[in-house]
Order: structure tokens, then C-alpha cells, then sequence
């Protein structure tokens, strides 16, 4: 325990990664150059805004008062995009700079751990950040002092801007470790943003729009998969989620949520720095598993807190509530299938299933951790619709079942196509790109449904379609699922002969490399 | 002590390195020769626990070098043939952050910075930004940055690199007071002459097999069997190499001028007294009658030459 808790103070407190960072930071004239740009940018904006809202507005003090709330609320807004900007860039430098160096491989011989340098690494950032914010009080003190906000909405605003930062800058890092590359590390980042900005947008606004729907927004409670949401914690301001019959401020639940997401994101990064099996790898999987049972347990809480749908609407909410969770799973999913045959990986000397490697990172092991992810989104949710009343009995099987089989055949893809790579980047894409052009391909069929087309004709492309787990009957849904499992099958079959080949010419009788003069 | 045995790495089809043996005493400096992607960077990332070997293992004092056992790193300072260093960072940041992620207390490291300083005479650079000192300076902060945490073995892989001859001769210097100093010092290089003067052992590596490993004088004395004797007589040049050619454990000939000539010979010390006393009583006007050394360069070339073709 001793030992333990000198190594995080050392970590923590006195970080030579961080100490590092920080002398760079405050040093480097490229700094200076990017404070000066972001501080002229944040002063036009907020001087072109109070012009123009202070002379549109009417002398009435009701009216000047409006207009100076909304002053406040552009630069803040102003401020949210800047950081969302900023933090994926300061992100990316702290480890793409590494890499240009090549002092990367010089940290680590020595006896600093991944976690060491990594949390170094993000707490500089975070540091950066924070001074960022810090040097654009002067503006936002404009609006508190003209009467556009108080001192509490400005602090609590900062608070949050720091969470989405503290988010954003986690994205970055494992991304920046994949991709050892500025560029592609803020494409990346932004595409993460649109996607999860998504999923968080849909899975939280209908369950928001259901619960205030029943209620007529007379409740100051929301639902937890709402709450749990850092980016909509300015939206939700003065709500709390009920636990049990406490109401607990919902901030408490975002900063919650925010640790969470970049301890996860963080050790994401570290388990891409080290070897397959390390410590990294194996507490990311666990940690993955806690916030996934965490994150069953919200959808959980909503589905109890919200009003009943008419019954007509149920089979909708049902598809929803089971399945739609499962869309970031699937994405996680395809990340698992892929491997690559070069480097320490040795993936080719893997075996199809191997329990004891669920925790591992190894290829073997991606089948089972796969289906433990799916398993217990599907499973749990499904239960919790029956619990009430939502669905049927059997639908608690075939509604998971579907994302099984749809899970199984992401996973197949992958097996099928690694082989084929020697870096885990390449098979990774392909394994994207083959999984997402079956599902916008065979989902063609809808564009095709409110044009007047044959009714027939566009209704079997959705019901039919294996890869939406619409049906309107059991039947229809089992046919889907058979589907699914046939193209699982044929990819892991035709995978496995790719991968045994492959293992022959690679493993069978290695020859020297040749001199290179 | 160190111990590697039957280190192997493999990447896929190849094998860069295939089982490579060999133990070094504490003060024994090391000359990993070979040529460019022969092997030597992928052993010392082994020996640095940055590469896991496929097959294999190292021992530094009884203890495996394991990439997951942190602690023994710091019984390693490794340097590549690169720098990496810093920008805007002083000469003394640099090290103070190096000792601090080798875990030297907070107290000791102002001590051992000035110290690793005057060792690789870089005191009067403490204050100045690490990128703004020539490469021989820049060279000798790295190994400074090696020494921060006074580790049992230095791995230098082509420490010399790109040095002009003035700061190559300094960093010879330090390496052979490191190896006085009682530390193991393994450096690798593709110039031979860089090697020849501080190495006590020489390895020598080419796609990936150890091809010869030993004391330097041991590893000629095995490898040349028949030494180059070199004679120089004032005339009667080609009469006595025609007496030589009659005598046992003579070959090869070889003219550099009319009455100076080099050959083969295999035979013992005991067989050249009595070649030389022959040649006297012969009445051959002798000058010179001396052993040619085998340097490295020698030795490389003729270990590699089945290698390389």
C-alpha cells in the first residue's frame, strides 16, 4: 500500500514528463504566437458582439439586459468551440512531438511506466488548457460586470468547459499514439466528436424528450443517461438525477462520467503503447467492462423513470433501447476484429478462441470480450423492457440475438481480412470500411421509401434487410439472424484458411533478413 | 556480469538476429561490428528491454532483462544513434528530468548532474539550451543523460556517428574511463577504426549471426591461422623468397617491391626462430623480418567475406 502510494504522488506531483512539458510550453515562441492569436480572436469576437448587441438593442433595462445575456452566451459559446479546437491540437502535439524526436523511445528505456508518461503528458495539456481558459476571464468578467451573468453561472461554465476539454484532450490521445501524426489526429478527434456527439444527441434527447413529455417538464429531475452526458451538462443546468429518492446535482454526475471517459481513453492510449497482455490492456478491458455495465445501468434508470408509451409506439422504443446502445459497441467491435501479422504482435500464432485471453488483447481473446460487450447491453436492456412490459417474453431472446449474430459477423470480417496486413492500422480500416459499406449499402432500400416506390418493393428492402433488426415478426427477425450467422460463418471460415496459410509462409521456416550495405 | 544466451528476434519471415551468445565481464568494453541492418541495433534494443527477444535471454547480474521489470532499467543507460533531445530545454533540465524518471531522490540530483557534467566535460554548457550545442557536445549530453542514474551497463549504439576527429577522440576517451570505471560497455559500430583502439572484446555480427566473439588478440590468433611474416632484405630479393618456398609452413607470397616481400606462415613461434636463423646462415642480407598485426578492419573483412557474398 506504501509502495502504491509513492508511486502516485510520483506520478501526480513532480511529473518529469510534465515538468518537461510545462518548461516547453512556457518557453517555445510558437506558445507565445498561438496565446497572442487565440487572445485577438476572443477579443474581436467579443467586441464585434457587444456592438452590435448593445446598439440593436432597445433603451428599456429589461431589453439591455437580454442583450448583454446574450453577449455573454456567444463568447461562451465562442470559448466551447475554441477549446473543442484547442484541446485536440494540444493532445496531439504532447505525443506526435515525441514521436518527431524519437525521445519516445528514450523515455521509455527507462524505468518510467506507460501510465507515468501519460499522465505526465495529459496533465500538462490540461494545465495548457486551463491557462487558456484562465487568460479569456477578462472577457467573460466583461459580462458579469455589465450585468449579462453572474460570478456563478461564469465559474460553473468554466467548470464545464474544462470537463469537454478534459474529454477532448483524452480523445486525442490514443488517437495520437495510432496515428503519430498532427493532421490525422485532429480528423480523428473530430470525427469521434461527430459520432459520439450523435449517439449522445439521439440516445439522450428522445429518452428527454419521452420523460418530459409524460411529466410537462415539471420535474427538475432527468433521466441518467441524460445527466451522464458531460456535454450536456450547460443544457441541464439546476436538474439533478434522482439515486434511489436523493436528487444528485447533475454536475456531480458529469464530472463523475468525465473521469471516467478519460481514465478509459487514457488507458486506451497506453494499452496502444505497450504489448499485447500488458497491464494497460488488460485494466482497459476491465475498465470498458465497469463502464459498459455502468452504462446498462443508465439505460436501466431511464427506461424505469420514464412515462409509458402508448402500446403502439413500444415496439419502436424496444428496437431503440436494445439496439441503438449497441451502435458504439459495434464500432468498438470492429477496432477488436482487427490485428495485424508484424511487429511483437505475433497475431498470426493465435488460435479462433482462447478465454483465457478475453482480458489479453490478443485476437483470441477478441471473440469472447466481443460477445461479453454485446452480451450485456442486449441481454440487460432487454430485460429491463420486459421488467416492464415493453416487450415479450421471447423478445428478451431474439432482440440480443441479432446483435450477436451482427457482433459475430463484424467479428468474422475481421478474421477474414487480418491475415492480409501486416500492421493492425491497415486490417483496421479495411475492416471499417468493408463493415460500413455492407450496412450503407443494403440500407439504399430506405432512401428509396417515401419517393412513391413500389410499397412491396421498399418495405422488403427494410424488413429484409439483415442488418437493421426491424421485423415485424419473429419469423422475419430469425431469418435476419440466420443471415448474419451464415456471413460470420463463410468470413471465419474462409479467415481461418487465410490465417492458416499465412502462419505457414510466415512461421513455417523463417529465413534470415538480407544485408543491407 | 552479462549474459546473453541464444538471443533471437524475429519479425515474421525473417530472423534479424539469430541466436546470438556471448558474456561480458564488468570493464569490458565491447566492439559490436557489422554492417549496416546487420543486427546490432536489434540486439541492443534487447539488451535495452525495448525489444522482446522471440527466443532467448539476457542476464545483467543474474537477473533476466525483461521488458515488464522496470526496476532494471536502471542498471541500463542506453544511447541511440540518435539524439532526441528537447527543444527550449536547458542542458541541466534535460538531465534533471532523465534522473528524475530514473528515480535519483530530489536531493542527490543536483550533485549527480554537476557531476555526469565534469565527467563528459559539459559543465560550462549547465545553463545552455540543450539543441543550441554542437553535435560532439550534444553527443556527450547524451551520454551524460546515460550516466545520470550510474548505471552496471552502457549500451552505445554508433556513438560516433557524424563526429568530426576531434570530438570522435574526446568520446573514445570517455568510453575507455567508463570501462576503467568497472561499468560494461557494449558499442556498435560500422567503422571499424572507431573500435579498434578502446575495445577489449570485439563481437562481430552479419545478418543477424554472431560470427566471431572473443578478446580481440584471441579472436585473430583463431580466425588467422597463418600469420603475415614481412621481409626486407637489402638485395637478393626473389633468391630468398625461393628459399622460403623450400622450407615448411611457407605459402603465399606476395612482392611490394624487389626485395621486400610478405608470405603466409603457419607455423609456431618456434618454427619462425628457426625460418629466420636458416635465412641468416643462408647469408641473406636481411633488414626486416617482422609479424604483419591483423587490425579489425582485417578481421572484419575476412569473418565477412563468406557472409557478405
Amino acid at each position: 500500500m506504501h509502495g502504491w502510494l509513492k508511486e502516485q504522488v510520483r506520478i501526480y506531483r513532480g511529473n518529469a514528463a510534465s515538468i518537461k512539458e510545462y518548461r516547453i510550453q512556457l518557453r517555445s515562441t510558437k506558445t507565445i504566437w498561438y496565446w497572442g492569436i487565440y487572445l485577438s480572436i476572443l477579443v474581436i469576437v467579443a467586441m464585434a458582439n457587444y456592438g452590435s448587441i448593445v446598439s440593436s438593442a432597445s433603451n428599456s433595462p429589461s431589453s439591455l439586459q437580454s442583450s448583454l445575456q446574450t453577449y455573454y452566451q456567444i463568447v461562451v459559446g465562442f470559448l466551447q468551440g475554441m477549446i473543442l479546437l484547442i484541446a485536440p491540437m494540444l493532445g496531439a502535439s504532447a505525443i506526435v512531438s515525441e514521436y518527431d524526436l524519437r525521445s519516445i523511445e528514450l523515455v521509455f528505456s527507462s524505468p518510467a511506466s506507460t501510465k507515468y508518461f501519460l499522465v505526465g503528458k495529459y496533465l500538462a495539456a490540461l494545465r495548457q488548457l486551463a491557462l487558456l481558459l484562465f487568460l479569456s476571464l477578462p472577457i467573460t468578467a466583461v459580462g458579469v460586470t455589465l450585468g449579462g451573468a453572474t460570478w456563478q453561472q461564469v465559474i460553473e461554465q468554466y467548470l464545464y468547459l474544462m470537463m469537454h476539454g478534459a474529454i477532448v484532450l483524452a480523445v486525442a490521445m490514443p488517437i495520437a499514439i495510432n496515428t503519430q501524426s498532427m493532421v490525422r489526429t485532429i480528423s480523428g478527434v473530430v470525427a469521434v466528436l461527430i459520432l459520439g456527439g450523435f449517439f449522445a444527441a439521439v440516445a439522450s434527447a428522445s429518452s428527454m424528450a419521452m420523460m418530459f413529455g409524460g411529466m410537462a417538464g415539471s420535474t427538475t429531475s432527468i433521466p441518467p443517461l441524460v445527466g451522464l452526458v458531460p456535454f450536456l451538462t450547460p443544457f441541464t443546468l439546476g436538474y439533478s438525477t434522482l439515486v434511489g429518492l436523493v436528487p444528485v446535482p447533475n454536475w456531480i454526475f458529469a464530472g463523475i462520467a468525465t473521469l471516467a471517459i478519460v481514465k478509459v481513453l487514457l488507458l486506451g492510449a497506453g494499452s496502444a503503447l505497450t504489448k499485447v497482455g500488458s497491464r494497460e490492456t488488460r485494466s482497459l478491458r476491465v475498465h470498458g467492462l465497469i463502464l459498459v455495465a455502468l452504462y446498462c445501468f443508465s439505460i436501466y434508470s431511464t427506461i424505469k423513470s420514464i412515462p409509458w408509451p402508448p402500446a403502439s409506439q413500444r415496439q419502436g422504443i424496444a428496437m431503440m433501447v436494445v439496439n441503438m446502445p449497441l451502435i458504439p459497441i459495434f464500432f468498438i467491435l470492429m477496432f477488436l476484429a482487427a490485428s495485424g501479422r508484424a511487429e511483437d504482435r505475433k497475431f498470426l500464432a493465435d488460435k479462433l478462441f482462447n478465454w483465457k485471453e478475453i482480458l489479453g488483447g490478443r485476437p483470441s481473446g477478441s471473440l469472447g470480450y466481443g460477445m461479453i460487450l454485446i452480451a450485456m447491453v442486449a441481454f440487460t436492456n432487454a430485460l429491463t423492457l420486459y421488467s416492464v412490459s415493453f416487450i415479450r417474453k421471447l423478445e428478451i431472446l431474439m432482440l440480443p440475438a441479432w446483435g450477436l449474430a451482427f457482433g459475430l459477423m463484424i467479428l468474422g470480417i475481421g478474421w477474414w481480412v487480418s491475415p492480409g496486413f501486416d500492421q493492425v492500422v491497415g486490417s483496421r480500416r479495411t475492416v471499417v470500411a468493408a463493415v460500413m459499406g455492407l450496412v450503407i449499402l443494403s440500407h439504399v432500400g430506405l432512401m428509396f421509401l417515401d419517393i412513391g416506390m413500389n410499397q412491396v418493393v421498399t418495405e422488403f428492402l427494410v424488413l429484409a434487410n439483415p442488418f437493421l433488426p426491424w421485423a415485424d415478426s419473429l419469423i422475419l427477425l430469425v431469418m435476419k439472424i440466420t443471415i448474419l450467422l451464415i456471413i460470420a460463418g463463410l468470413a471465419y471460415y474462409f479467415g481461418e484458411k487465410k490465417r492458416r496459410l499465412m502462419f505457414n509462409k510466415y512461421y513455417g521456416q523463417p529465413k534470415p533478413i538480407e544485408a543491407t550495405t | 556480469m552479462l549474459e546473453v544466451k541464444s538471443l533471437t528476434k524475429r519479425y515474421g519471415q525473417f530472423e534479424a538476429v539469430t541466436s546470438v551468445d556471448f558474456a561480458l565481464e564488468p570493464g569490458e568494453i565491447m566492439g559490436f561490428i557489422g554492417s549496416n541492418g546487420a543486427g546490432k541495433t536489434t540486439t541492443i534494443k534487447m539488451l535495452a528491454t525495448l525489444l522482446e527477444p522471440t527466443h532467448g535471454t539476457a542476464l545483467l547480474n543474474g537477473r533476466p532483462l525483461d521488458g515488464n521489470d522496470l526496476e532494471i532499467r536502471k542498471q541500463i543507460g542506453y544511447m541511440p544513434d540518435f539524439f532526441g533531445l528537447y527543444e527550449d530545454i536547458k542542458v541541466w533540465e534535460y538531465l534533471d528530468m532523465f534522473a528524475t524518471l530514473y528515480g535519483v531522490e530530489v536531493n542527490d540530483r543536483p550533485r549527480v548532474i554537476d557531476e555526469v557534467l565534469e565527467l563528459t566535460d559539459l559543465g560550462f554548457k549547465k545553463q545552455a539550451f540543450a539543441r543550441s550545442l554542437s553535435r560532439g557536445m550534444q553527443q556527450r549530453l547524451c551520454l551524460a543523460r546515460c550516466l545520470v542514474h550510474n548505471p552496471t551497463m552502457l549500451l552505445l549504439d554508433e556513438p560516433a556517428s557524424g563526429l568530426d576527429p576531434r570530438a570522435r577522440a574526446e568520446l573514445k576517451e570517455l568510453i575507455g574511463e567508463l570501462g576503467r570505471m568497472g561499468k560494461i560497455v557494449i558499442v556498435s559500430s560500422h567503422i571499424l577504426p572507431e573500435l579498434a583502439d578502446f575495445s577489449t572484446v570485439v563481437g562481430i555480427i552479419e545478418r543477424g549471426q554472431m560470427l566471431a566473439f572473443g578478446k580481440v588478440n584471441d579472436v585473430v590468433r583463431s580466425l588467422t591461422p597463418a600469420k603475415k611474416i614481412q621481409v626486407k632484405l637489402l638485395d637478393r630479393g626473389a633468391e630468398a623468397s625461393m628459399f622460403l618456398h623450400s622450407k615448411e609452413h611457407v605459402s603465399g607470397t606476395q612482392f611490394l617491391n624487389p626485395n621486400e616481400f610478405r608470405f603466409d606462415f603457419t607455423g609456431t613461434l618456434e618454427d619462425q626462430h628457426a625460418l629466420l636463423k636458416a635465412m641468416i646462415d643462408a647469408g641473406f642480407p636481411i633488414i626486416e623480418f617482422m609479424d604483419e598485426e591483423a587490425d579489425l578492419e582485417d578481421l572484419f573483412m575476412q569473418v565477412t567475406k563468406g557472409a557478405l557474398n
